[in-house]
């Protein structure tokens, strides 16, 4: 059952990826010259415009590469300090260096745009950045949240005293990323807004620029991942809400034990996220 | 089985949803451009409102006709109920399928990372105690005390 689920999301992954026509990331059109009023385009705007499809590969290269370090570090030589380097690398470069775009997250967008209007053409790399992570977790799990995703990334640096979130409102809070994707999907099918390039919270920190009420959203996601564990992803990443599909079919598992468990519960009692399940008594199986 | 009303609501909440969301639609469309530029084109030629906005103003120098914008934006409400409508749909789908996770008592003897949830931050490997030890043994050291709690 697994195996064909796998296989299913696999060819849905391609399908989904190759009919988003992919195009050229080019500069038809040189920026507009403000020499009346003397305006100055915010250099963030400006580096991006540069040598964008330069840009591109590099930045599929440095997303290849991030990938497969983490899976080695997750899988082969489980060590959390070169998943730690590798997430730091990554919030460096995708976010505070080519602050936050492209993202996977925003990603879901284009590719719905592309699929839904003929007329729009996805960029290679936004396609890239969609399917990698994705194809990724379908052998090794969410390895991109966990060594990757800046915008897990700067949540797990203010991690402070994590908290347990009880289960009668984690089970909740655990359909909203299924409803903003559902939503995220909806809004850029009709070709409206891109509301999670809108409403992120982290991105107008990465770029220091942007409306107020993002900055003060950001900061209250900041606040409170201080104590909840990743609670922009946990709770809210529509990119998310598709890992975690295709992560429950992934061919290699995450183990916390390299081979027999103790049942000593450490690992439930470290894990900030709540990711581990606990043994069941017999009594709890039956009913 | 036996059927609950809990189930049978959880059964009926796809159809409810997608009701909600049709009608619902009509709301949620006013954030496309063409549908909030109708609707401000058409107060402006009902004279419920005084001058024009940048939108409406380009709209009326690029000659295009009222009707046609109109037609586009109830095209696009078209669009916008039967969206939301299937959004309602997959809400409802997520909620049962979350409900019925929840409800089902799968048997562990051992603790078990949650597939679906694990962020692949290998923070548990250093509590581990079977790691420790595997780490001892490659390095030839004694295992150490783990660190501070994530």
């Amino acid at each position: 059952m697994r195996k064909a689920l796998f296989a299913v999301l696999l060819i849905a992954v391609f399908l989904t990826g190759s009919t988003a026509r992919g195009a050229e990331t080019i500069q038809r059109f040189p920026p507009p010259d403000f020499t009346e009023t003397n305006h100055q385009i915010p250099e963030h705007i400006l580096s991006s415009l540069q040598n964008p499809s330069e840009r591109s590969v590099l930045d599929t290269l440095v997303l290849l590469a991030t990938m497969a370090a983490t899976i080695y570090m997750v899988f082969y030589g489980r060590t959390r300090k070169g998943v730690t380097a590798v997430s730091l690398a990554c919030l460096l470069y995708f976010g505070f260096w080519r602050e936050g775009c492209v993202c996977p997250v925003g990603s879901i967008q284009n590719i719905t745009l592309g699929l839904f209007d003929p007329s729009y053409a996805v960029p290679w790399v936004v396609v890239a950045f969609f399917a990698i992570p994705l194809v990724a977790s379908l052998f090794y799990g969410r390895v991109f949240c966990g060594g990757v995703c800046p915008l897990g990334t700067i949540q797990d640096v203010v991690l402070w005293r994590p908290v347990k979130v009880p289960r009668w409102l984690g089970e909740p809070l655990g359909i909203l990323p299924f409803v903003y994707l559902g939503a995220a999907v909806l809004f850029a099918a009709t070709n409206s807004i891109f509301i999670i390039c809108s409403y992120d919270p982290f991105v107008p920190i990465f770029r220091l620029a942007g409306p107020l009420h993002m900055f003060l959203v950001g900061g209250g996601f900041l606040l409170l991942g201080m104590f909840v564990g990743r609670p922009y992803c946990r709770f809210l990443c529509p990119y998310g809400a598709l890992l975690n599909i295709t992560a429950r079919v992934s061919m290699k598992r995450v183990t916390t034990t390299p081979d027999e468990c103790v049942v000593c519960g450490l690992c439930d009692d470290s894990c900030p996220f709540d990711c581990i399940l606990r043994p069941t008594d017999e009594k709890e199986a039956e009913l | 089985m036996k059927i609950t009303p809990r189930a049978l609501i959880l059964a009926a909440l796809p159809a409810i949803l997608a009701s909600l969301g049709y009608f619902a639609g009509t709301g949620l469309a006013r954030s496309h451009r063409d549908v909030a530029l109708a609707d401000r084109v058409a107060l402006e030629v009902a004279g419920q409102v005084e001058g024009r906005t940048d939108a409406s103003k380009s709209f009326h120098l690029s000659g295009r006709k009222v009707e046609e914008l109109y037609t586009s934006a109830a095209a696009i409400e078209r669009r916008f109920r039967i969206g939301t409508a299937l959004l309602g749909i997959w809400c409802g789908l997520v909620i049962c399928l979350k409900a019925v996770g929840a409800a089902r008592r799968s048997r562990r003897t051992e603790f078990e990372v949650d597939q679906g949830h694990c962020l692949s931050c290998a923070r548990c490997y250093e509590y581990c105690p079977r790691e420790r030890l595997r780490w001892a043994g490659s390095s030839g050291k004694a295992p150490q005390k783990p660190g501070k709690k994530a």
